[in-house]
């Protein structure tokens, strides 16, 4: 039975294979303790992301590389523009988002993988690992499985599972 | 998803001074909101307020309960106040010998709250007592102990459990992790973690210690003067600071 496809506002992608489509993001940041300075970084980004696509961002240090990255991730707050994300079969604009409707979105489908990993420092890596499951109500023992599972293809060695990534 | 609190406008006066002026947030299930500002901005009245220990002038509180009634806070009776506090929200003081019976036994500061909801069998209450010191962490043997051999982390550990036993869907605390030190806060803290996730809970959490939000909390909202800002995602109002007081307070943490 084939399901009715509801559009967001007028201003949704055309196309709907992709998975992501970035829309003329401005981002600037302002120092209110450095004398109100303006710095503005991102000025007027457009991407769009197709599944199965790999998206390599190269640039200059400072050129908005990571504040695109946050930014895509509404880690960061754009001044303007869209983030239209596919989530769970419809077209979604992260700015546009309340709080709650957001986590669901990094719950379910948008990821972030960081070069500073933030942890908690006591726990193992496996359980660190496991929690995104176990939030989304997954049993403890099939979590911990996944994750083994994912550590090994990932050559993750064995001995470390039980530590704390901060080792 | 339907909120389980809606705070609207809530205000609440000294005479002339606004120690909360025109709050207004959502809570959903399972989430943790951290409130984070300097003594004085009216973050412990706040809470207060919502909780109903004290009288607020303006605005509206309001719960959805367990069997999915919209309930006013404001306008509910006193006995009904009461019993919601006591079975499906709860309070975590700062200082736990405040929200701790420390004339009973530890197991029966977890067994008086079973009592108080019509739970009389000696039997099943001291099993549960059991049940939630060891969910708790703190070694069973300990039962008839009183609370007053504890140790400052165990004693508010005891107080988590003696709140928890009742399975409350909001918990609100006041800075839970005041005066212990920093190991003893960190165990506290990952207990609390994995305890609002196993049990769904909604928190309310005050505090001024960033760290501790960075770890509990899911959003984050700044008070200042009795004013709130920023009630956004925790890593969005740390990492992306807009509000002066926000970026003042970010720049002054000593650990990242």
């Amino acid at each position: 039975m084939a399901t009715l496809q509801v559009l967001p506002t007028p201003k949704a992608p055309p196309q709907t294979q992709a998975l992501l489509q970035a829309d003329q993001l401005y981002k600037s940041f302002v120092l209110h303790h450095q004398g109100g300075v303006k710095l503005p970084v991102l000025e007027g980004v457009t991407l769009t992301v197709n599944p199965g696509e790999c998206v390599a961002l190269q640039g200059p240090s400072g050129s908005g590389k990571s504040t695109f990255m946050r930014s895509l991730y509404a880690n960061y707050r754009v001044d303007s523009g869209s983030i239209w994300v596919k989530h769970q079969g419809r077209w979604v604009d992260l700015p546009q988002l309340e709080a709650h409707q957001l986590i669901a979105v990094r719950q379910h489908t948008l990821g972030y993988v960081s070069q500073f990993l933030r942890v908690i420092p006591r726990v193992p890596a496996v359980d660190v690992a496991a929690e995104p499951l176990l939030e989304l109500g997954v049993d403890l023992d099939e979590a911990q499985t996944t994750v083994r599972e994912l550590f090994s293809r990932l050559n993750l060695p064995e001995r470390l599972w039980q530590l704390s990534p901060t080792t | 998803m339907q909120p389980l609190l809606t705070v609207n406008n809530l205000s609440k006066y000294y005479g002339n001074l606004r120690a909360c002026d025109l709050i207004s947030f959502t809570l959903y299930p399972g989430q943790v909101l951290g409130i984070i500002g300097e003594s004085g901005s009216g973050k412990s009245t706040l809470l207060d307020s919502i909780a109903g220990h004290i009288p607020f002038e303006d605005g509206i509180v309001e719960y959805c309960s367990r069997d999915n009634t919209l309930l006013d806070l404001r306008t509910l009776s006193e006995p009904r106040r009461r019993k919601l506090m006591k079975t499906e929200w709860g309070y975590v003081r700062q200082n736990p010998r405040d929200g701790l019976r420390m004339t009973v036994t530890a197991g029966a500061n977890i067994g008086e709250r079973l009592l108080d909801v019509g739970e009389r069998h000696y039997g099943h209450i001291r099993t549960e007592a059991l049940q939630w010191l060891d969910e708790v962490e703190i070694p069973q043997g300990r039962i008839d102990d009183f609370p007053n051999t504890f140790s400052g982390g165990m004693q508010q550990r005891l107080q988590l459990a003696r709140i928890l036993v009742t399975r409350p869907r909001i918990v609100l605390m006041d800075e839970p992790t005041g005066g212990l030190d920093v190991s003893v806060q960190a165990k506290l803290l990952d207990l609390m973690r994995s305890l609002v996730r196993t049990l769904n809970l909604s928190v309310i959490l005050v505090t001024h210690d960033i760290g501790v939000v960075r770890l509990l909390a899911h959003r984050l909202m700044l008070m200042q003067i009795g004013q709130l800002f920023d009630a956004l995602l925790t890593d969005q109002v740390l990492d992306d600071p807009h509000h002066p007081y926000t970026q003042q307070l970010v720049n002054a943490t000593l650990i990242p």
